[in-house]
C-alpha cells in the first residue's frame, strides 16, 4: 500500500502530496478492525470551543435557495460558487464584512446553465458542472479561472464529456475530480461494467480511458440483515486521492484510495452517546412509519466534515431521542435531537466529542472555508427573508 | 435530508410493487384523528372514504393518482399534501378540485404526525368516525381497483 501510494506521488501537485500525506498517515495509525465496536475512547485532548455568531443579509438570492442548496457550497481562493437547482444557475459570490458580526452576501456572477445542475466540482482551472437525471451529463467548462479570477463568460464555451456509463451521486456524496481525469461517483457507473454481484458504492471513472478504475465501499459485513436504514447510504469525504466513507450504523469510518479501491483501514469515531446502533430488517419493512420512527428516534452518525482552519474531522452523532413530543399526537423532528461533534486528527485519532447547547445550531446545514465550519443558526423567530444567522465553530 | 432519503427509499420501493397483500388493521387511527383535526379544524366522517395524495411522494404512483382523479368519479373527500410545480400534475388537481371535496395541507402538517403514510392511500372510517383501513395506491392499482 504504502509503495503504492510513494508511485503515485510522482509529478504531483501540491493537493496531491496532501493526498500522500494523509494516505500515509492513514497507513501508519490505521488499523482494520472487523468488530463494530471500538470500545470507550477516551479524549486524547480535552478541546473548548467557540461558537461565534454571524449574520449575513443576502442581495439578490432568496434564503430559501441560499439554505436549499448549502451541502454544494464551494469555497475556493476566496469566492464562493454554488449551484441553484430549482433556477438551474450557476453563480459566484463574496461575503463582504460590514461589523463585528455582520457581512453582506453579494453575488458577483450568475449565469444560467440551461440545465439542471446536481453538483459541480472546481479545481484550479476549470470547472465541472453534473447535470441531474436519470442519464447525467458532465460538462467540463475548461480554464475558467484566469489569473485565479472565475471568468464567467467562458462557461458559454463548454466541452460536453461524453460518458459512456450512466453516473450519479447518492444524495450523501460530492463531486470529486482526481487530477482533472478521474471522477468519483456512485456505483451505478461500476453495475453495469463488472459482472461481479458484489454491490461497492462508489467507483473511480476514468475520463480519458471511459471506464471504471476502481470500486470501493461494501455494506458492512456485520450489518448483512439489518441494516436499514442506517447503513443504506454512507457519508463520504474526498480528500483528493482518498476518500473516507462513514456509516450511519458503524462506529468505524473507513479509508479508501479512491484510485484504485484499496481500503486504507478502518478508524473508530465512535460517539460516547451512542451505546448501541439498531438498525430495520428490510425484508421484514412492511410499514412505512417504521422508517420514519427509526430516522427520528433512533441513534446514528451522519455527515463527516473536514476543517481545513483547525485541521481536523468532525463526524456529526445524532442521539437517541422519543419518537413523539411529550404533550402531543405530533411527531418530534430529526434535527431537534440532541446531537454531538465527534472530533478527530486529520489522521483520524479521536480526540474530542463536543456537545453543543440544544438548540443552537442546525447539524444537517452547514459550509465550511478558510475560517472552518459555519452552522446555519436555529433561530425559528427569524421571519426577515433577507437575514441569515450562521455559527462559526473555532475550537481550541 | 435524510427524512426526505427514507421517504424516496421507501417510496421506491413501494412503487415497485405488483401485487397486493390485504392491509393490516390501521394502527395510527388516532394520529390520523389528531392530524386531521389540528390541521383542517374537522372531525372524521362516519363510514367515510378519505384519499390522501402526498405530492412528494412516489412520483409515477402520485402521476397515476391524479390522473384518476382527474377524469373518474368517487365518494371520496381528497386530501392534497405538499406542493407541486409541474404543470401537468398541476392540471390534473384543478380538474381533482372539481370532481371532489378537497382539503389541502400545502405545508406539509401531515409530516409531523404518525400516520404511516407514504403513497397515494385511502382511508375509510367506521360507522363511530374511526379509521379502519389503508389501502396504498401504488402504479397500476388504478386498475384493479374496484370501489
Amino acid at each position: 500500500m504504502i509503495q503504492g501510494n510513494a508511485l503515485f506521488l510522482l509529478g504531483m501537485k501540491p493537493t496531491f502530496i496532501l493526498s500522500f500525506l494523509i494516505s500515509f498517515i492513514l497507513c501508519w495509525s490505521g488499523c482494520i478492525n472487523k468488530s463494530n465496536d471500538c470500545g470507550e475512547q477516551a479524549p486524547h485532548q480535552r478541546l473548548s470551543y467557540e461558537l461565534s455568531k454571524e449574520i449575513f443579509f443576502l442581495n439578490n438570492i432568496s434564503k430559501y435557495s441560499f439554505v436549499a442548496n448549502l451541502n454544494t457550497l464551494t469555497f475556493h481562493n476566496g469566492y464562493y460558487y454554488n449551484i441553484d437547482k430549482d433556477k438551474k444557475a450557476f453563480y459566484e459570490f463574496y461575503i463582504s464584512p460590514k461589523n463585528q458580526d455582520t457581512s453582506e452576501v453579494v453575488i458577483q456572477q450568475n449565469i444560467n446553465l440551461g440545465f439542471t445542475p446536481s453538483d459541480f466540482y472546481i479545481d484550479s482551472n476549470d470547472l465541472f458542472i453534473l447535470s441531474n437525471g436519470h442519464f447525467p451529463t458532465l460538462y467540463k467548462y475548461a480554464s475558467v479561472f484566469g489569473n485565479q479570477r472565475f471568468d464567467i463568460s467562458k462557461i458559454k464555451s463548454s466541452k460536453n464529456h461524453e460518458l459512456q456509463d450512466r453516473i450519479n451521486l447518492l444524495p450523501n456524496s460530492k463531486l470529486h475530480l482526481i487530477k482533472n481525469r478521474f471522477i468519483v461517483v456512485s456505483s451505478e457507473t461500476a453495475a453495469r461494467n463488472d459482472a461481479s454481484s458484489e454491490f461497492k458504492y462508489y467507483s473511480c471513472y476514468d475520463l480519458k480511458e471511459k471506464k471504471v478504475t476502481g470500486r470501493f465501499t461494501t455494506i458492512p459485513e456485520i450489518y448483512e440483515k439489518q441494516n436499514f436504514p442506517g447503513v443504506e447510504m454512507p457519508f463520504k469525504l474526498d480528500l483528493d486521492s482518498v476518500s473516507l466513507v462513514s456509516f450511519g450504523s458503524e462506529h468505524f469510518i473507513s479509508a479508501y484510495n479512491n484510485r484504485t479501491g484499496d481500503k486504507i483501514g478502518s478508524y473508530c469515531a465512535k460517539s460516547s452517546h451512542i451505546k448501541i446502533i439498531e438498525g430495520i430488517d428490510r425484508d421484514e419493512l412492511n410499514d412505512f412509519q417504521q422508517a420514519i420512527d427509526y430516522v427520528i428516534g433512533q441513534a446514528y452518525y451522519l455527515d463527516i466534515i473536514h476543517d481545513k482552519k483547525h485541521n481536523c474531522i468532525y463526524r456529526i452523532a445524532k442521539h437517541k431521542q422519543s419518537t413523539k413530543k411529550e404533550s402531543s399526537m405530533k411527531l418530534n423532528k430529526a434535527k431537534d435531537s440532541p446531537l454531538s461533534l465527534v472530533v478527530l486528527d486529520i489522521g483520524l485519532n479521536f480526540l474530542d466529542e463536543i456537545v453543543f447547547p440544544p438548540h443552537i445550531i442546525n447539524y444537517y446545514k452547514h459550509f465550511s472555508d478558510d475560517d472552518g465550519l459555519h452552522f446555519l443558526a436555529t433561530d425559528t423567530s427569524n421571519q426577515d427573508e433577507s437575514r441569515i444567522e450562521f455559527k462559526l465553530l473555532k475550537i481550541k | 435530508m435524510r427524512f426526505a432519503l427514507i421517504l424516496l427509499l421507501v417510496s421506491s420501493l413501494s412503487c415497485n410493487r405488483e401485487s397486493r397483500a390485504p392491509e393490516p388493521p390501521y394502527q395510527y387511527a388516532n394520529d390520523f384523528k389528531a392530524y386531521f383535526k389540528d390541521t383542517y379544524n374537522l372531525e372524521l366522517q362516519k363510514n367515510s372514504k378519505y384519499f390522501v395524495v402526498p405530492l412528494n411522494s412516489c412520483s409515477e404512483c402520485v402521476d397515476s393518482a391524479l390522473q384518476n382523479l382527474a377524469i373518474k368519479k368517487f365518494d371520496w373527500t381528497v386530501l392534497l399534501v405538499g406542493q407541486t410545480e409541474d404543470s401537468i400534475r398541476q392540471k390534473n388537481i384543478v380538474a381533482v378540485k372539481q370532481n371532489y371535496t378537497c382539503l389541502i395541507d400545502s405545508t406539509l402538517l401531515m409530516n409531523e404526525y404518525a400516520l404511516g403514510i407514504g403513497l397515494p392511500s385511502l382511508l375509510q372510517t367506521d360507522n363511530r368516525g374511526i379509521v379502519i383501513t389503508k389501502t396504498d395506491f401504488f402504479y397500476g392499482s388504478w386498475e384493479s381497483f374496484k370501489p
